[in-house]
Formats: structure tokens, C-alpha cells, sequence
């Protein structure tokens, strides 16, 4: 494939090159009540050119991979265009040159399984879900994996290929009384492992039977600010979702104003409130032993010992910023140009227990798992999954519909306890940005505890 | 078709579905040009019905057809029974859905649009930090299964959306908004920019509104707040399952008699028409609330034959001009929603709030229980209004409420319309009493 790529790379008359080309195979398997939804197995390939000239990006994107060459000169083409616009030209900071071929080591390689293995495995959770009670309604069951074969190579000389699995399981009851509003609970699994991730899930498939049925019996959350403890789950979302993005340079690279509000050495949280990207651990599905951009993968410190400490970095916010590339220029696939993402982010493991945690909270909430979460630079919200009322340091009645808001300066300021109890956690699903979604990463935490939150509701 | 003729050999019966798509993004980061894109999308998707069984598989670089044939069979092998057969051909509308010389728009006249919008707006105020993408796209859409039917399509668009941001020593105002047509011609650029200059003059003062109950007005984009919970009730498929709130419904009265709402791929002044769905079912117009009543739910050809149903012309693979992506089996959603508006203009239903809130963003959408119609969310973009008029914007606000309670109530629709996003038309709409709180 390299022959392909060398000579393509060889008629480019840009300042800068790259390409990269992907085949993905992937198999899907999903159930809706009793019904086979998608069974599906494709394959899928493309690839992208993108090349710098006189400062300005063209990017070519394609699925038909034969004629590269004339791909380098479409991106070359744009660039050109584009380059006549510009005020201040694009420049990409420094980073060694690689040469390295990834192949991962997978248990039970899910290529290798067969398709009527993965439906077999499948509809079996699906059943317990749906007989678990007659209140349960509906289910929603998806296996889904993936492998991605990739190739990067540019004319600064790095040649990498590095093929990533992927591999996830999501569950999600669907429970109604007679007279009620439905309720819906979710749980999943991902990581860049094998089959062995997905068997024996049983308990997964009961506790989301469970946990919907729990709902129809919550009350729903009084609305105002409580004292709230965040379970590992909600916690890593929290922390990915409201701050990691803040982290990511290429939303503040041009504007200096925000450039102020994110000074490196800031006091953001408590001194013992430490947050991590980091590139690399083993069968994690945000890992990125070379991001798309050829850069090799770090562990970087967003805030460490509560103050903020570095940013994500692509090439181009590195050097407009005068940092370092620090591995997270990422492409959700061969139709987008690589931009900063997270990978696995968390929060480090503190001193207190759960128990300790727990107990000096008056009134407050448990928050527990994550529907999901937004933000809008400082402003967030996320929504948990369930939640417990908490009152005299004791857990109380199950409520729902607990969503989170707030501004991030300040909640990171509220942070009031940080548990010992950190937990990594793959999940399916993943993360949006600028319309690359959904990119897989990894969240972490330990149970954490805030005061002054705002929880929605009525 | 060469890959449909392969797979009817092999198959009872198969239906392929093509894309070939070309656009050109163009990106603009805080006021200055960040790339431009050539991209180009080749797919295909092949559904297949052997020995009663379902079988899918998609591919892009599909050469003599040979692989997903092969994969499609495969899954076909130990796929769900089906009853259903793909679509008979029909008679299809032939509204216009591509315009030629927005397809053929250059990289330069697209960064001209995208400077004139950055201009305009920086010149309103130059401190602010303006992200504008824009795209114009033509898609080639063929389906064609072994019923006989085949059908194709050229559709364009072009599409501008903006973010923008105030960044203050103590706050960051942040905002988006879009406009996207089939056609230059129909590309509002100066509602965009009206707005935009709207939002700006009503944010310059900060202001609090305190917990408690409020009558609430929705702009038409912040009325996704409700409509994403609503329309989730007449999916087909889950009133299949018993998961919809409505599923139950058909004949009652559920909202307010002022409130209908429509669903269909043509629509007299619409920026995007669409004549058949991604099954090629034609895309009817119809009346999913009549008055307050429900009328009528979303179906595509298997969850339609699953409720035993019509399929009702949407059949969907996402996207606005369809098939966005090819990879997917289609799915019951919504094509272009329509909610035809009231008499009382949008200034008199201000004026007529003591003490309330105008919400037109919101975080956090569709992260509840959308089923049941529960919302919770924070409103990035809201207003105060006292004594009849805006007096300034809020923050740290979260509002919450059950769509489905609420649309029993009075609502008030507002006598102008507006589109948003392309695919949906829908006047400002109040309700009254609904719980907001306000972070100190």
C-alpha cells in the first residue's frame, strides 16, 4: 500500500503532506423488543489527503483509493484557493519523524467469531431483559465492532500503520406501568479488546431490567442546589465533558481573550484535584498510540495539583500557541481532517473513602451514571442516569430525572472531597465535536464530591 | 442496476440504495479562514429478503459487487423473519430538489458568503469571536429494488451555520445559528444576520429572573425543546413497542386546539423538498396533530408493517436531503415538520408577560427521558421579560417541565413563522407556569 502512498506523496507540490487511508470492517448486530433490527456486515474504505501550501489547508476527502495522486492535486488545488485568503498562515510545530507498525493482541479476536455467534449472544441478553418483569416493555440491544486498519504516512517522513479494534455492548430497558410514563435505563460497555469483553454480561442485562423498573417507582428531582456526590461513572463524564473540552486548544488558539481566562498555573480546583489525558492504557478504547497526525501518544496533566497545567494540542494549535504537540489530533475516520480530541481522561484517585464522602452530606444527592452531557465552553450539563436522595450522610429514596448544570470555573472550585475509589470506565457510544462523532474515549474517575451544584427539575 | 441484478440472482428479492455525494466545506475560526475541503462519498447500502429472512450490508469501494452481495447473504442466512416486502413503484411527486448553479459554487464564492456573514457581523461588534462553516453539496440518490422500482434524484444545498462567542472577564456568551436551502436563491442570509443582531441587543445587559414559576415563550429554535420529546411520540416504531406516549392516543386530544403539526417532504415555501423517502415511498404530507388531536404516527415500510400500517413516506437514513448515511437501515423520522402558525404577533405576546422568560437555546437536549417527555435543561440563550418587554439576558438557568403536560395547556402560537435548520417551520409558542431555576 506504502507504493501507492510514496508516489501520490511524491507529486505533491504542497509545503506539507499527509494521507491516510482506512479500511474498516465492521460487524452490527441489534434488537428491539423481540425483533432482529440490523444485522449488518460491511465493509468500508476511503481516505483523506490534506496539504498545506503557502499556509493554507486543502483537504481532499474519497472512497475510491486508485487514483491518489490526482486526490494530492485536488487538495493541492483548494489549498492554493484557500492560501489567497488568509491573514496568517498556518504553521505545524515540530514533531519526530515515526516509523512504526501497530497490530493489537486481542484475546478472542471478533473477526475470527461468527456472526450467528454474536446474534446468538445477543438475543440472549435481550431475552433476560425482556422476561425480567411484565412491566418491561422494550428493550434496545446492540453489539457492534470494529476493526480499523490504517495507514498514515507524510512528507516529513513518518510512516505509521496501526490497526484499532473496537468493541461494544449496550443495553437499554425500555419499563411502563399501566398508567405511567415510561422509563428507560442503559448500560454499555466498550473497549479496544476482544469478544471476551462482551461474554458472560448477564449481570449487566438484569441490573438495566432493574434499574428501569426501580425508575417507575422514583420520584422525580426537586429542583435547586444540593451538595451532590458523583459516582465514578458520572464523575468521568463530568469531568470529560465540562472541563477536558475546555482543555482542547482549538477552541481558544485565536482568541486572546480566552487565552486569559485559560492561564496555565490558574488555581481552578482544591490542591489535591488532579486531571489526566492520557494517550495510552492498555485495551482502552480512547487510545491513540498515534494520533492522526503521526504524533505519538503522552500522558499529559490538564490541572495537577489544582492548577491548570497544559492544554490538548494538534500541530497547528501547538505551534500557533507555542506548545507541544501532545498526541490528540483525532479523526473519527477517513472522512474527517484530524482535530483536538480528548483520549482517556480522569480524574487521579484521592484520600476518602465512600463512607467518609457520604456521610458529612446533610441534604444532597447521589448522582449515579450519565444519560450524557453538553457544554458550551464554561457552561455545562450532564444528565445522570439515576440518582438517591441523600439525608444525615444515609442514602434515601431513588429519584429521576436528575440533570446537572452549571459553570465550570466555579463547580471545579466546589469540588469538596475527591474518593480513593477511581474507576476507568469504556463505554459505548462516544464523543461529538465539530460533527466528527462518535469518537471513541474513555472516561474515569472516583466518586467526587461538589457543593453548590444546580440540579434541574421541577 | 448491474449490483441489483447480482443480488436478485442470489436473493428472492433486494433493494439497493446509492449515494454519491460531492460538497465542498469551507471553515472559518475566530473571523479568519481555516480550511477548505473537497469531499466526495461513494456508498451503498443492499438489503436483501432470502427464505423470508432479512440480510443488510453497505459498502463504498464495492468494485464487481462481489463482497457485499456475499455479506448481505450472509446475514441474511440467520436474519429476522420478515413479512414485509420492499416497496411497489409508485407514483412519485416531481417537485424541484436541485438547483444547478448551487451545486456548481466555487471555493471562492463560498469564502466570499462566508466573509460577507463574518464581516457583517464583526462590524456589529469587533470583540466578538465568529466560527462560520459553510457547505454547498449535490447528491446523486438511485433506488432501485426487485419490485421494479427505480427511482433517482439529484439534490443540492447550501448551508451556512455560525457560531458566535462574547467572551467577557466574567462571562462567556456563546451562540449558533443556521440557514440551509436546496437552492442560493432560497438561502435566507439576512434572517441569519437579523438573528444573530437580535440575540446581540437583547444580551448586552445581564440580568437574573428568580426561581419560581414563569410563563415561558420558545423562538422557534428553542421550540426543539419540546418538538424532540413530541416527535419521538409518533415514531412508528415505538408505538410498535408500547414506548410511545401517544401510541395510544389516536383520536384523543392532546395538545391545545391552536396546535397542529405536519409532516412531509414538500412544502410550498420550503427550502428543501424531497418527492420519496429513502425507500422510495413517496413523501406525502400529512397531519400528525389536527387541533390538539393526534391523527396519525411516522412510519417506514417495517415498523409500518410491524404496527400494521402504511409506510407513510419516511423511511430515512438521516439528513436533511436523505441518505447522509447510506450505512444505516432506514428508520421511521421525521422528513420537514411544520407547525402552522397563530394570529397574535410575536411582539404583542411579549408584551403581554408581566414577569417570564423567552428561551431560544438550551443545553442538553435529549439527554433525559425523552420518552416519557420529561425535559431539563439549561438555557444558554434566554431572556428576561418584565413588564412587557425584554429587560436582559439570564444565566445559570435551568428549566424543566413534561412536554406532554405542558402542550395540554393554553398555549399561544405566535402569527409569524420562521425555518429553522432547513426542515422545520414553527411560529415562537408560549406556555404558561413553567418551573425555571436560577442559580444565584
Amino acid at each position: 500500500m506504502y507504493d501507492n502512498i510514496e508516489e501520490a506523496l511524491g507529486r505533491s507540490e504542497g509545503d506539507y503532506t499527509e494521507i491516510r487511508l482506512e479500511k474498516e470492517f465492521r460487524d452490527t448486530v441489534k434488537y428491539e423488543k423481540e425483533d432482529l433490527i440490523n444485522l449488518d456486515s460491511s465493509v468500508e474504505s476511503g481516505g483523506i489527503v490534506r496539504t498545506l501550501v503557502s499556509g493554507g489547508w486543502g483537504i481532499a476527502t474519497f472512497n475510491s483509493t486508485e487514483e491518489l495522486g490526482d486526490k494530492v492535486d485536488q487538495a493541492t488545488q483548494v489549498a492554493r484557493t484557500a492560501s489567497s485568503y488568509l491573514s496568517e498562515p498556518v504553521e505545524l510545530a515540530d514533531t519526530p519523524v515515526e516509523e512504526e507498525s501497530i497490530q493489537p493482541e486481542l484475546e478472542r479476536d471478533f473477526r475470527k467469531i461468527p456472526l450467528e455467534e454474536k446474534r446468538k449472544l445477543l438475543e440472549s441478553y435481550n431475552e433476560l431483559i425482556l422476561n425480567f418483569d411484565k412491566r418491561i416493555k422494550s428493550t434496545k440491544a446492540l453489539y457492534s465492532d470494529s476493526y480499523r486498519e490504517l495507514t498514515y504516512a507524510n512528507t516529513e517522513g513518518t510512516r505509521i500503520r496501526q490497526s484499532v479494534p473496537d468493541v461494544v455492548l449496550s443495553l437499554v430497558s425500555v419499563a411502563k406501568s399501566d398508567d405511567g410514563s415510561p422509563q428507560v435505563a442503559h448500560d454499555s460497555v466498550g473497549e479496544a479488546t476482544g469478544f471476551e469483553l462482551v461474554t458472560g454480561r448477564e449481570d449487566m442485562a438484569t441490573g438495566v431490567a432493574r434499574r428501569a423498573l426501580e425508575l417507575l417507582d422514583a420520584e422525580p428531582v426537586r429542583g435547586g442546589e444540593y451538595t451532590v456526590l458523583l459516582n465514578p461513572k458520572l464523575a468521568g463524564v463530568f469531568i470529560h465533558e465540562a472541563f477536558g473540552h475546555l482543555c482542547e486548544a482549538d477552541h481558544f488558539y485565536k482568541n486572546d481573550r480566552l487565552q486569559e481566562i485559560m492561564e496555565i498555573g490558574k488555581q481552578f480546583g482544591p490542591e489535591d484535584l488532579n486531571v489526566v489525558d492520557k494517550g495510552y492504557i492498555p485495551g482502552r478504547r480512547g487510545n491513540t498510540t498515534f494520533d492522526d497526525e503521526g504524533v505519538l501518544r503522552q500522558k499529559t496533566y490538564l490541572i495537577k495539583d489544582g492548577r491548570l497545567n497544559n492544554f490538548l494540542h494538534s500541530r497547528e494549535t501547538a505551534a500557533k500557541m507555542g506548545g507541544k504537540p501532545t498526541g490528540n489530533a483525532r479523526a473519527v475516520s477517513y472522512r474527517h481532517e484530524p482535530i483536538v480530541r480528548m483520549t482517556n481522561t480522569y480524574i487521579e484517585g484521592g484520600v476518602e473513602s465512600f463512607e467518609d464522602l457520604l456521610s458529612s452530606i446533610d441534604k444532597g444527592i447521589y448522582a449515579q451514571d450519565a444519560y450524557g452531557g453538553q457544554t458550551q465552553l464554561e457552561q455545562f450539563t450532564f444528565s445522570a442516569g439515576r440518582g438517591r436522595l441523600i439525608e444525615d450522610g444515609e442514602l434515601g429514596p431513588v429519584l429521576k430525572d436528575v440533570v446537572l448544570t452549571g459553570n465550570i470555573f466555579e463547580t471545579l472550585g466546589n469540588i469538596v472531597g475527591i474518593g480513593d475509589d477511581l474507576e476507568i470506565i469504556g463505554s459505548g457510544g462516544g464523543c461529538g465535536k465539530d460533527g466528527q462523532f462518535p469518537l471513541p474515549v474513555t472516561t474515569g474517575s472516583p466518586h467526587i464530591r461538589i457543593k453548590n451544584l444546580t440540579v434541574g427539575g421541577r | 442496476m448491474k449490483l441489483l441484478e447480482k443480488a436478485s440472482k442470489r436473493a428472492k428479492s433486494a433493494e439497493v440504495f446509492q449515494i454519491e455525494s460531492q460538497s465542498v466545506p469551507v471553515k472559518f475560526t475566530a473571523g479568519e479562514l481555516e480550511s477548505v475541503k473537497s469531499y466526495e462519498t461513494s456508498g451503498a447500502a443492499l438489503r436483501v429478503i432470502d427464505e423470508g429472512q432479512l440480510g443488510f450490508s453497505t459498502g463504498t469501494d464495492l468494485g464487481d459487487g462481489e463482497e457485499i452481495v456475499s455479506r448481505a447473504l450472509e446475514t441474511a442466512g440467520i436474519g429476522e423473519e420478515v413479512q414485509f416486502s420492499f416497496p411497489e413503484p409508485q407514483k412519485t411527486g416531481s417537485s424541484e430538489t436541485f438547483d444547478g448553479e448551487t451545486a456548481r459554487l466555487s471555493p471562492e464564492q463560498i469564502m466570499e458568503m462566508g466573509q460577507r456573514v463574518i464581516d457583517e457581523i464583526t462590524e456589529f461588534d469587533s470583540e466578538l469571536d465568529v466560527n462560520v462553516s459553510l457547505q454547498r453539496s449535490s447528491d446523486r440518490i438511485r433506488i432501485a429494488n426487485s419490485n421494479g422500482l427505480d427511482l433517482s434524484e439529484r439534490r443540492s444545498s447550501i448551508s451556512i451555520s455560525v457560531d458566535v462567542k462574547l467572551v467577557g472577564t466574567e462571562d462567556i456568551f456563546s451562540f449558533y445559528d443556521s440557514c440551509q436551502a436546496a437552492s442560493l436563491g432560497n438561502l435566507d442570509v439576512d434572517g441569519l444576520l437579523e438573528r444573530i443582531k437580535q440575540r446581540l441587543k437583547w444580551a448586552g445587559l445581564r440580568t437574573k429572573l428568580p426561581t419560581g414559576r414563569y410563563p415561558v415563550i420558545f423562538t422557534p429554535r428553542g421550540l426543539t425543546v419540546l418538538l424532540l420529546p413530541l416527535l419521538t411520540g409518533f415514531n412508528g416504531m415505538n408505538v410498535y413497542q408500547g414506548t410511545s406516549k401517544l401510541g395510544d392516543k389516536k383520536g384523543k386530544k392532546v395538545a391545545d386546539s391552536s396546535f397542529s403539526l405536519l409532516d412531509g417532504g414538500v412544502f410550498p415555501d420550503s427550502p428543501f423538498n424531497r418527492n420519496f423517502d429513502d425507500e422510495g415511498v413517496p413523501t406525502s404530507e400529512k397531519k400528525l396533530l389536527d387541533e390538539g388531536v393526534v391523527n396519525g404516527f411516522l412510519y417506514d415500510v417495517r415498523s409500518a408493517y410491524l404496527a400494521g400500517e402504511e409506510p407513510t413516506g419516511n423511511g430515512t437514513k438521516g439528513g436533511i436531503r436523505g441518505g447522509s448515511d447510506f450505512r444505516s437501515q432506514p428508520d421511521a423520522s421525521p422528513i420537514t415538520v411544520v407547525i402552522p402558525p397563530g394570529d397574535r404577533s410575536f411582539g404583542k405576546i411579549i408584551s403581554d408577560v408581566d414577569r417570564g422568560l423567552l428561551v431560544d437555546q438550551v443545553l442538553g437536549l435529549g439527554q433525559g427521558n425523552v420518552l416519557s417527555g420529561e425535559f431539563s435543561n439549561n438555557v444558554s440563550v434566554g431572556y428576561r421579560i418584565e413588564d412587557g418587554a425584554i429587560s436582559g439576558r439570564i444565566k445559570n438557568t435551568m428549566i424543566a417541565g413534561n412536554v406532554f403536560d405542558l402542550l395540554e395547556r393554553d398555549l399561544v402560537l405566535a402569527s409569524e413563522s420562521q425555518w429553522v435548520g432547513g426542515d422545520l417551520k414553527a411560529p415562537a409558542i408560549a406556555v404558561d407556569g413553567l418551573s425555571v431555576v436560577q442559580k444565584d
